[in-house]
């Protein structure tokens, strides 16, 4: 099924006096692998935080679905159908990793606490199949043989893989990621990637930023380069990487005007 | 199959305790505990389960008592339809109060929770044609005999029925409170302790979650002041007094904050403490106070956070070994 998933209408916010986005407007199609990249502080984490409510927008529109989420609380927006991760990985550290994925699932959020203190054989039941699902997606993000022990515990590149799992236990159509794979070594890459393309396979359409330049060319569809608020390219990783603002923007004026005479 | 036989156990010496213990003045103290152990219970649900700092806890339990006695005396209410209702209204009152105050972040929610204390004391102890003000309410029935079925009732003029009213409240409240916080609702408690925005980003209602806690939790605070009312007899302000959030606060965090057992052992033991201590007046205040850095310090999270610790160490090294 193709189609635009997500679209965003001349989107901006201002903080004070800065202005962190101007007047952004893109579509996610569905099904595909959309990046936003960018220098440090032209606004990626500010977009992410504005589709999914963490922000309000001072400007323009987001839709999802045809359906207009600007303006929805960010648990609104995840029953929605978009879930993300935090650039700073961040999980719920007191509870195993086991529960972390439970914790994600809409089962957690729609559970009545009167069922639950009674112990009707209805909750029971939702919980042991909450419970398999968590095991099913333990097993998914690779971390089957670390499901009792709690995230604090385990490498960087693990956690990394469990807050993309957390964020999948909500079953989101659209799942957006915060530099993946910032901070991990080389290893833990591969297995992120590897965990990256299948969620896509499985039919969940992904936005991400990030950094790593090799990464981004490698998975995408599309691109989005963005500086100073604003998107100045935008097509397939070949395109962009081509593209005169985009090398100029990451490399300096002195170094686009040498390749531009050689 | 250990555990639950242990807790049969635990159970089984609750019931025998008072034959054993006979004397009139330990069977009273137990049933002080009893109570202390049903509001700490609440406390620790807000408190330990959503992270949430109350600081007008105390206040609840007053609501609770003079909600249940006002009923009882002024409206003739038989006591086993006043505690409900004192229950309901003291929640009632939580949910009104957790609406704004549980908007805020940070140190804002104790310092709003705790200026509620101190407002509310100040209307139950000036307002006498309702409350009897600094007087207080006096001559509270006892809860009013159970007819069985079989002929004769149970009534609960001695101490010793007032501790198996009591034992049964605080297994009814033990119950649903560990029921809910081992479930899926219950997680979502948990998960605002944890991260609120992570809690927001995987679809849960940080706000309604809070405000569900609070209500809950104030509901079993008004149970152990509504208790307290009909077993003493008599209401003073002091009962709700601000400083008792602080007691309460005390029996969690050195029992063992965020654990079933915590508010259990930190409401049975610490009034017993204070009572052995009673001998030295003021000075026990200061041993309290003392304790308290110690465990902050050492057992953050208090007695049982402390065993939990050392039977994982014992289990590591037996593995290593």
């Amino acid at each position: 099924m193709s189609g635009v998933l997500l679209q965003a209408k001349g989107v901006s916010k201002d903080f004070g006096g800065l202005r962190a986005v101007r007047d952004l407007n893109f579509e996610i199609q569905r099904g595909e692998i959309f990046s936003i990249i960018g220098p440090n502080g032209s606004g990626k984490t500010t977009t992410f935080n504005l589709v999914t409510g963490f922000l309000p927008v001072t400007g323009g529109e987001i839709s999802f679905k045809e359906d207009r989420i600007t303006g929805l609380k960010p648990f609104q927006i995840c029953r929605k159908g978009i879930a993300r991760t935090f650039q700073l990985t961040t999980l719920f550290e007191r509870n195993t990793v086991l529960e972390n994925l439970v914790i994600g699932q809409r089962a957690t959020r729609e559970s009545s606490i009167l069922s639950c203190i009674l112990g009707s054989p209805g909750a029971r039941q939702k919980e042991k199949e909450a419970l398999g699902k968590a095991h099913e997606l333990a097993e998914f993000i690779g971390l089957s043989r670390q499901k009792m022990i709690p995230p604090g515990a385990l490498p960087q590149g693990a956690q990394k893989q469990l807050s993309i799992g957390l964020a999948l236990a909500s079953a989101p159509e659209l799942l957006l990621l915060d530099e993946p794979v910032g901070g991990v070594n080389m290893e833990e890459i591969g297995a992120l990637i590897d965990l990256i393309t299948r969620i896509r396979k499985s039919g969940t359409t992904i936005c991400l930023i990030e950094h790593k330049m090799s990464v981004v060319m490698n998975i995408s569809d599309r691109v989005m380069v963005l500086s100073y608020g604003e998107k100045i390219a935008e097509g397939s990783p070949a395109e962009v990487s081509q593209n005169e603002k985009v090398i100029k923007s990451y490399l300096g004026e002195r170094y686009a005007a040498s390749r531009r005479q050689s | 199959m250990g555990k639950k036989f242990y807790y049969l156990l635990l159970i089984l010496f609750l019931i025998a305790a008072p034959l054993v213990v006979t004397g009139q003045y330990p069977q009273h103290i137990m049933v002080m505990c009893g109570i202390w152990v049903i509001a700490s219970l609440a406390l620790n649900l807000i408190l330990g389960y959503t992270g949430q700092l109350n600081l007008a806890h105390g206040t609840f339990f007053g609501i609770g008592a003079y909600a249940t006695a006002l009923l009882v005396q002024k409206l003739g209410f038989s006591f086993w339809l006043a505690l409900p209702l004192g229950c309901a209204i003291t929640a009632f009152m939580g949910f009104l109060t957790g609406l704004p105050t549980l908007r805020t972040k940070g140190h804002y929610f104790p310092i709003t929770t705790m200026c509620l204390g101190i407002a509310i004391y100040y209307v139950i102890a000036r307002w006498d044609d309702f409350t009897g003000g600094a007087r207080g309410l006096f001559g509270l029935p006892r809860p009013d005999p159970i007819p069985l079925p079989f002929g004769g009732s149970i009534s609960f003029e001695t101490t010793l029925a007032c501790y198996y009213l009591v034992l049964f409240f605080v297994f009814l409240t033990y119950g649903a409170i560990s029921r809910l916080v081992k479930s899926l609702a219950g997680r979502r408690l948990v998960a605002v302790r944890g991260n609120e925005d992570l809690a927001q980003s995987v679809g849960i209602n940080t706000m309604q979650s809070k405000i569900l806690s609070f209500t809950i939790s104030t509901f079993f605070a008004g149970l152990a002041g509504g208790l307290f009312s009909a077993y003493m007899g008599t209401l003073m302000a002091e009962q709700a007094h601000y400083l008792l959030s602080f007691e309460m606060l005390i029996y969690v965090m050195i029992g063992g904050i965020g654990t079933m057992a915590g508010p259990v052992i930190g409401g049975v033991f610490l009034p017993i403490l204070g009572e052995i201590l009673q001998p030295l007046a003021g000075f026990r205040l200061i041993l309290f106070g003392l304790l308290l850095i110690l465990i902050i310090q050492f057992l953050p999270f208090g007695i049982v956070g402390g065993l939990r610790m050392a039977r994982m160490r014992r289990a590591q090294k037996r593995g290593a070994s």
